[in-house]
């Protein structure tokens, strides 16, 4: 369970995120929508600790998020956010290991690798393994990616899993095989999933909560169809009544 | 001076001032040996400047100064008015030297010295071209006979000599491999000169010898510059320089440092440069 | 859900491993060529045996032996830091000259070559090391501070702030060129050109004493080096600490590559050169990089200065023109390589 408490995150004197407070559930997979600029990224790297906001409080499991050390945050925390373009030529295989780098000690065992294939399995891109990373496609570095952050927290209880836009770049087989898996661990391993997504029909099928923002504060927040009725979708994106109904 | 000649040499001084304009009255030195010609030619009254090279006699300090030879401009040198430059084929870039004759200087490009011969035939031209005998009667005549007395006496002294002193003349040491003197370099020719034989015959100019080899030339003496020298510090610190601590030379401490333009210069004082030398080695 | 066989491709394969061990068994190899070889004439056989005339002793223990361990130091050191530039800029072409250290050890020793008095004693002979090592150091707290500012330690501040120090003492060390007389100019020219010509004893085990524990912690960083690939936020959240790690990789690299230049001069593209050869035959993994690196950088250098004191005997060639005729072209392919890489060619 991770909770926000009264978040206030500015910049310079702009605020982003504005009394802000959220809870995500173990177990369920959490929707954030919203907007540009409505503080969607800059809630979820709150959340996972990469910003630390300037008022308020964030607890993972009941302990503050500040007192957990960078090591122990990583055996239990993954995150997928947009990604640095890597000019080296690793393959696919030693890129997903590096995903096992805190629960390694000097090198990978034999276990590590296997979870690193798995991982590689689960996101439909085993055959890609032995591939140099750096000449696939950007669908298929995003899948790697992708197995890279669950090697990570692969086979860990109560983990936490946060995902910034993780199937933009997939084409729609792709998008459904990832969120069906990423819901089975939520299920199966009482994983805490939170994920940013534009597309309401993927998150509405998908997600169980979802957190809509707007302007740097939560418009709605619960239950998945309660969030995204109608009303609140054209509110929030200012598009026309008729829009969910036509499509 | 026979009559005769005094007659010839005023015909001659006639014909220069036939031929060319009346003689330079703002001369530009470009190169120490240069400078001290015209300073030892007692013709100084004429020059009006000189380059950052020209620092003796110490009165050639106080001129304005146009740069460093091999990088003149043209528009210093110009700034003087000189109706004269003299130069040495060091002198460049070609370009600043192609400008300045297009703006109509009078360019006086002498031969950079290599022997004492090149020396008294330079005194001759520059002597020739400033028209010294209107200011000095005799000068250069009177300098030139100085000199071949000094190299009779040096010979002399070398002729007494048992064998010949192997001397390395290290141009400089910045950390790698010291700079030595090679065949055709100034510092060859002025080892043989003051008598000596100069250890590197492999190649020629300067250039980095390689610190075994150094060892294996078995240099006796260690020539350096006074700059040079206290560039590095002492005496005792040009032994720290690799493989020269295992040459005969380090064992007797046989260093022997010379003002720069002195010993290399190829100037008036060229000869008195050998013999000094030459006198310095029986220390060792 | 793994019903497909398994391979296991350990970052220390087989193969890896004994490509370490034949570099290992090259540079060995390349380190006996290079105390038989030079412009006194010692037969490799007379060295196993140990039977030497008194000046081939003095030869080999005052000129060459230290001469060859220098060169092997300085390589290594100048190709592993070549290679911890590069995952900490994330970037291949990275190198300590990029960052500054190079340029501002350069502009050190010419303003004691220059405008410093000249200094007596041992000071004299350490002059110039003591002023490249300071310099590099300098150049390096200056980057802190710029990078600093900015807040967050970004590799790109940092690249910018290099080129912006690259620039400035560039042209200082250009006005002091200005400023010098014949000799500071030799002086300067023939120390930029690097070599290993005034290799002596206590030169080598100072350059030894830094190089060797910061080439060590270097490797120590070599899988968070790895993870850090991923980008600073990436890689925290995999449990490394970006910043502090940065921070670390900058000051080994700053010593490692200051003790090379003080000792050598500026020898280029070894840096550049040699990690790509490894990346390109082994692979990109730091732990298997940086002493690969390290291997192959020694052999290098070795070779190289062995051909540079040999090739116009009894006269030497600078080193660092060697390394740079050999690295400047190698650089050009590579830039044209990535090019048509991207370009689909």
């Amino acid at each position: 369970m991770i909770t926000a408490n009264k978040i206030n995150y500015a910049i310079g004197d702009t605020p982003i995120l504005d009394e802000l407070s959220v809870a995500l559930q173990p177990g369920s997979v959490t929707a954030i929508l919203g907007p540009n600029g409505a503080g969607k990224s800059t809630l979820m790297k709150c959340l996972c600790g990469t910003l630390q906001p300037q008022s308020g409080s964030i607890n993972i499991a009941g302990t503050d998020l500040q007192t957990y050390s960078l090591p122990e945050l990583s055996r239990r925390r993954a995150v997928l956010s947009q990604s640095t373009a890597i000019n080296f030529p690793f393959t696919v295989l030693e890129l997903v290991l590096m995903g096992r780098n805190p629960h390694v000690n000097r090198r990978e065992s034999v276990e590590d690798n296997q979870i690193a294939q798995e991982a590689l399995d689960s996101v439909d891109a085993w055959s890609l393994k032995n591939r140099i990373f750096p000449t696939l496609s950007g669908g298929e570095q995003q899948r790697v990616q992708l197995a890279r952050v669950l090697a990570q927290i692969w086979g860990q209880k109560q983990a936490y899993l946060f995902l910034d836009e993780p199937t933009a770049a997939l084409d729609l087989k792709h998008q459904h095989q990832i969120f069906k898996l990423i819901r089975k661990f939520s299920r199966s391993q009482g994983m805490t999933v939170c994920v940013i997504i534009h597309d309401p029909h993927l998150a509405q099928r998908y997600c169980d909560q979802a957190i809509l923002m707007h302007n740097g504060k939560v418009f709605a927040a619960g239950l998945i169809d309660d969030v995204l009725s109608p009303d609140n979708i054209q509110r929030v994106f200012e598009i026309p009544p008729d829009w969910l109904t036509r499509s | 001076m026979t009559p005769i000649r005094i007659i010839i040499l005023s015909l001659a001084g006639l014909l220069w001032a036939n031929t060319a304009t009346a003689a330079p009255q703002r001369v530009v030195a470009i190169g120490g040996a240069l400078t001290e010609i015209i300073y030892a030619l007692g013709a100084q009254e004429v020059l009006v400047g000189n380059d950052t090279t020209s620092y003796y006699p110490p009165a050639a300090e106080d001129l304005p100064k146009v740069g460093y030879q091999r990088a003149l401009s043209a528009e210093g040198i110009l700034s003087l008015a000189p109706d004269l430059v003299i130069l040495s084929d060091e002198a460049g870039p070609p370009a600043v030297l192609e400008q300045l004759s297009s703006a109509g200087v009078s360019i006086l490009k002498v031969k950079a010295g290599r022997s004492l011969s090149d020396v008294k035939s330079t005194i001759q031209t520059i002597a020739q071209a400033i028209d010294t005998q209107a200011i000095n009667p005799g000068q250069s005549a009177a300098l030139i006979d100085h000199i071949n007395a000094q190299t009779l006496a040096l010979e002399d002294a070398i002729a007494q000599q048992a064998s010949p002193k192997r001397v390395l003349f290290v141009l400089q040491h910045s950390g790698g491999a010291p700079m030595v003197a090679g065949k055709n370099t100034s510092a060859d020719s002025i080892i043989a000169l003051s008598g000596a034989h100069n250890v590197v015959t492999a190649y020629s100019g300067y250039k980095p010898l390689t610190p075994e080899a150094v060892m294996a030339l078995h240099p006796e003496i260690i020539l350096v510059t006074s700059q040079g020298l206290e560039q590095a510090g002492s005496a005792a610190a040009i032994f720290k320089i690799p493989g020269l601590a295992l040459t005969p030379a380090s064992k007797t401490g046989g260093v022997i440092a010379m003002d720069a333009l002195l010993l290399l210069g190829f100037g008036p004082r060229t000869a008195q440069a050998a013999q000094q030398l030459n006198q310095r080695y029986q220390e060792f | 859900m793994l019903a497909r066989q398994l391979t296991i491709p350990l970052p220390f394969v087989g193969w890896r491993v004994s490509a370490l061990g034949l570099l290992s068994l090259m540079l060995l190899l390349a380190l006996l060529m290079a105390v038989s070889i030079g412009a006194v004439y010692i037969p490799l056989s007379s060295i196993l045996v140990g039977v030497l005339s008194d000046q081939q002793l003095a030869v080999m223990t005052s000129i060459r032996l230290p001469r060859v361990l220098l060169s092997a130091i300085v390589g290594a050191a100048l190709a592993v830091s070549g290679a911890a530039m590069q995952s900490l800029f994330r970037n291949p072409l990275a190198d300590p000259g990029v960052i500054g250290i190079a340029s501002g050890a350069a502009l050190a020793v010419a303003i004691v070559i220059v405008l410093a008095g000249p200094l007596t004693g041992v000071l004299a002979l350490y002059s110039l090391s003591l002023a490249a090592f300071s310099g590099g150091l300098v150049t390096c707290l200056l980057i802190f501070r710029f990078t600093g500012m900015s807040g967050t330690f970004s590799a790109t501040y940092m690249l910018l702030a290099g080129i912006a120090i690259n620039t400035v003492s560039g042209a200082a060390t250009g006005f002091l060129t200005y400023l010098s007389d014949d000799q500071q100019l030799r002086a300067l020219t023939f120390w930029t050109m690097g070599s290993f010509g005034g290799a002596l004893w206590p030169a080598v085990l100072v350059c030894a004493t830094v190089v060797l524990p910061a080439t060590l912690l270097l490797f120590r960083y070599a899988r968070n080096l790895n993870i850090l690939l991923l980008g600073d936020e990436n890689a925290r959240h995999l449990g490394v600490d970006s910043k502090g790690l940065q921070r670390r990789v900058i000051i080994c690299t700053a010593l490692t590559v200051g003790a090379a230049v003080a000792v050598s001069g500026i020898i280029g593209f070894v840096g550049l050169v040699v990690p790509h050869l490894i990346r390109l035959t082994i692979g990109p993994d730091n732990r298997i990089l940086l002493p690969a690196s390290a291997l192959l950088g020694a052999l290098l250098l070795v070779f190289a200065d062995t051909v540079a004191r040999t090739i116009v005997a009894p006269a030497e060639l600078p080193v660092g023109i060697l390394t740079s005729l050999i690295g400047g072209p190698f650089f050009l392919w590579l830039l044209i390589k990535q090019y048509a890489g991207r370009m689909g060619m």
